[in-house]
């Protein structure tokens, strides 16, 4: 049998966390951490070597972002599944952008939250329908305001993105565009990394522009 | 930061959110219990798609086209009717246990056109 997989818990409600830890914790995860915000997930997350990290991302104090941000940028292998409310558009965006691999609502059931930790820890993108209209709508957003290095969807992207964020599964986009499910989730992976990768490029011009800046 | 929310000129909207309202009380009529619905609005440059997705009882193809026969689809028909007038078009795609899908597509008139140009 192989390690079961390591979890992380970043969520400030001390009940939540435990209700969510036991629900892993009986499915054969094994929690590593389970913690009150960003700042003590970062700290800890070295020694924990957490596979997957499920990150509230309203938090007190460093936001879900900006810990999802510096966990990955620690260890990019770091998994983070985005678990919050509805109602958090931007922030679940900026999550996604910042390197989250995924988004799974606070009212799913727990079978619902065992199948995704599962599917981050595969690898897999877990995409709500949300999440899918959210990504298209920022490549709509960057393809209204063009500019050099921009990502680009192929015809193929976003179509599987509209049908997601229709609410199909991707079991059902496969059946409706004769693809295989691996094809499916490799074409959503595909959006999110590529807008990952723009994110890292803006930073990083960001942080040039400020310094050039900084010396005037 | 990001902007979600798109931009439409004011009547478009209000036909569109009447058309919203209306497919989703179909929804909530028809599409049996326990069914979810979808809204899903997407902004081209040249024309708004809105799909109205449900994964309730659905029907078949000839049930379909007997209701429509017998006038029994009226609020499609007033969908219809809203969608005509601004020149756009309505496909309905349903069968048994699948659900069904409304999708809608109109023209964004508002939009620069430098050139218009038919193309037969």
């Amino acid at each position: 049998m192989s390690d079961p997989t390591r979890v992380m818990i970043v969520d400030d409600h001390p009940i939540w966390r435990s209700a969510v830890e036991r629900d892993l914790a009986d499915a054969g995860f094994l929690i590593v951490a389970a913690v009150p915000d960003g700042e003590t997930a970062v700290r800890v997350a070295p020694a924990a070597r957490p596979d997957v990290v499920l990150m509230d991302l309203q938090l007190p104090g460093m936001t879900g972002v900006e810990a999802t941000a510096e966990l990955v940028r620690s260890d990019p292998s770091i998994r983070v599944l985005m678990f919050s409310s509805s109602g958090e558009d931007a922030d679940v965006l900026r999550a996604a952008k910042a390197g989250a691999r995924g988004y799974l609502v606070k009212s799913a059931p727990a079978e619902e939250l065992i199948a995704a930790v599962h599917r981050t820890a595969d690898g897999e993108a877990v995409f709500s329908s949300g999440l899918a209209a959210l990504v298209l709508g920022e490549y709509r957003r960057m393809a209204s305001e063009p500019a050099p290095e921009q990502p680009v969807l192929t015809d193929r992207e976003t179509e599987v993105l509209r049908l997601v964020a229709q609410g199909l599964t991707a079991k059902q986009v496969a059946d409706r565009l004769v693809v295989s499910h691996r094809t499916v989730q490799n074409h959503v992976q595909n959006t999110l990394r590529k807008l990952q990768l723009h994110n890292r490029v803006e930073l990083t011009r960001w942080a040039v522009e400020q310094g050039l800046t900084d010396e005037t | 930061m990001p902007d979600i929310a798109v931009r439409l000129p004011t009547p478009l909207v209000a036909e569109l959110l009447a058309v919203v309202r209306a497919a989703l009380q179909n929804v909530v009529q028809h599409a049996g219990d326990g069914a979810h619905a979808w809204v899903f609005l997407d902004v081209l440059p040249t024309e708004v798609s809105l799909t109205i997705r449900d994964d309730g009882t659905g029907m078949d193809a000839q049930r379909l086209a007997e209701a429509a026969a017998e006038g029994r689809l009226g609020v499609v028909r007033s969908i219809r009717g809203r969608i005509d007038d601004l020149g756009g078009s309505v496909v309905i795609t349903s069968s048994p246990g699948h659900g069904t899908e409304l999708e809608i597509t109109v023209p964004l008139n508002a939009a620069p056109i430098q050139e218009k140009r038919s193309n037969g």
